[in-house]
């Protein structure tokens, strides 16, 4: 028998996703006591592994989020919310940088603190910040505020890191000073580029 | 029919699908998206084998997580969720929305699909507790303790292969049916709502004997209309059943 039951692997023929945390506003019902465990993933997300992260997670949450309403900011000038991030890399390395990625998502809709993030994770190095301080960055090149895009082109500016011409490649935008300005860091970036080639 | 959709979901399985969020792959993505409003996104991806380091897990998401397109590790997976002020829509346009989106990403990254699988999840409209009773008593045969004190909460999951034919493809398909009666919390507009109800899940994917890697761009719509088309048989065979 192809069936029998000692060799029946159902994990083998359901496909649901593995347990995700989902977005606040996702409207799915968020407790049952009949919603099978979830079977068929290789990896669980934000599970276990992070529940022993959840205080200072949520504490980081919170006080960046103060932080970045007490902070004034200018290009050029570092502020307290670099500070605050700055302690919390030291202290949680990637988690913060997590974090930071979660806060920036829950906050896509709000121009003040999204400007306010690019602002501060520019500061950093590429490296520092990479692989989620590029990919804020590349999420912001369409979004609807002016002053976020602008942000966003200040990201790569400051981090001159040739390798993200790609995304700045295919960035446009119908300010012609913005375009502008967009074109110049492109041009800066090639620059770099070929310069690092020749030596 | 179906009163409160939980999810669409479309998942393509293939060797590595997993991608480094790294600059390159993200520009060419988004310029495959650019109408969708996706943007690039990372989870930290746990492995379950405390023998390999957590890793990043590339996303591409709609802002108010109505879409998600995730790289998991061997599988694409394609999720629509209901959000607060929007509609769902319907499977077909789910269908077609899915169709779309793999065929701009299986040009910027030719994954050769080995599975594939259609799941959605919602609830019926709501019932009187004696009809939910009563349902439970066409459902189940059910022994002489459950006829005494009728069951508040229970579930039903059948498996069945199904022979189907993908364009010149000849595919057996597990076909999953839940049917359950549920007690729900659901967040709406920031309030709780209790609900009980039952609750229809369909999970069908391609049988899990065949790993050949054969799956193309072309066969993702044929894979979902021979699904969507096979839950909605069913669900008009479950309103028969349940309405007697």
């Amino acid at each position: 028998m192809d069936d029998s039951p000692a060799t029946f692997d159902p994990s083998t023929l359901t496909s649901e996703t593995s347990a995700k945390m989902p977005s606040e506003n996702v409207d799915i019902p968020t407790a049952s006591t009949s919603l099978p465990e979830p079977l068929g993933s290789e990896t669980t997300i934000l599970t276990d592994a992070c529940k022993s992260q959840d205080i200072p997670r949520q504490e980081f949450m919170s006080r960046f989020s103060e932080v970045i309403h007490k902070s004034e900011f200018e290009f050029g000038f570092s502020t307290p919310a670099d500070e605050y991030v700055r302690e919390a890399l030291d202290t949680y390395g990637t988690f913060a940088r997590e974090w930071i990625s979660e806060f920036f998502m829950k906050s896509f809709d709000d121009p003040f603190v999204l400007s306010a993030i690019l602002r501060v994770i520019a500061h950093f190095d590429y490296r520092q910040m990479h692989p989620q301080g590029m990919t804020m960055a590349a999420a912001c090149a369409a979004h609807t505020d002016i002053d976020v895009r602008e942000c966003c082109v200040r990201c790569f500016e400051s981090w001159k890191a040739p390798k993200t011409l790609n995304i700045l490649r295919n960035i446009s935008f119908s300010q012609d000073w913005l375009n502008d300005y967009l074109v110049g860091v492109i041009s800066d970036l090639e620059r770099l580029a070929n310069h690092v080639v020749s030596h | 029919m179906i009163e409160q959709m939980g999810h669409y979901q479309f998942g393509l399985y293939a060797a590595n699908t997993h991608l480094e969020p790294e600059a390159d792959i993200i520009a060419r993505l988004l310029e495959a998206f650019k109408d969708k409003s996706f943007i690039p996104t990372t989870i930290t991806e746990w492995p379950l084998s405390p023998d390999l380091r957590p890793r990043l897990q590339l996303q591409f998401k709609t802002s108010n997580g109505e879409w998600n397109l995730a790289f998991e590790p061997n599988r694409l997976l394609l999720n629509k969720a209901v959000v607060t002020g929007t509609e769902i829509g319907s499977s077909r346009d789910f269908a077609g929305e899915a169709e779309e989106i793999f065929r701009r990403l299986l040009e910027v990254k030719p994954f050769v699909g080995t599975r594939l699988s259609y799941v959605t999840k919602g609830l019926l409209p709501e019932m009187l507790s004696g009809k939910l009773v009563e349902v439970n008593g066409r459902v189940f045969n059910l022994l002489p303790f459950y006829v005494e004190c009728p069951p508040y909460q229970w579930t039903t999951r059948n498996v069945a292969k199904w022979n189907v034919t993908l364009g010149d493809k000849a595919e057996i398909l597990n076909v999953i049916t839940d049917i359950n009666r549920v007690q729900v919390m659901l967040v709406r507009d920031k309030e709780n709502l209790f609900l009980d109800r039952i609750e229809i899940g369909f999970d069908i994917n391609t049988h899990q004997d065949n790993t050949d890697p054969r799956f193309d761009a072309d066969d993702v719509g044929l894979f979902l209309n021979e699904a969507i088309q096979k839950s909605q048989d069913i669900m008009v065979e479950i309103e028969e059943k349940l309405n007697g």
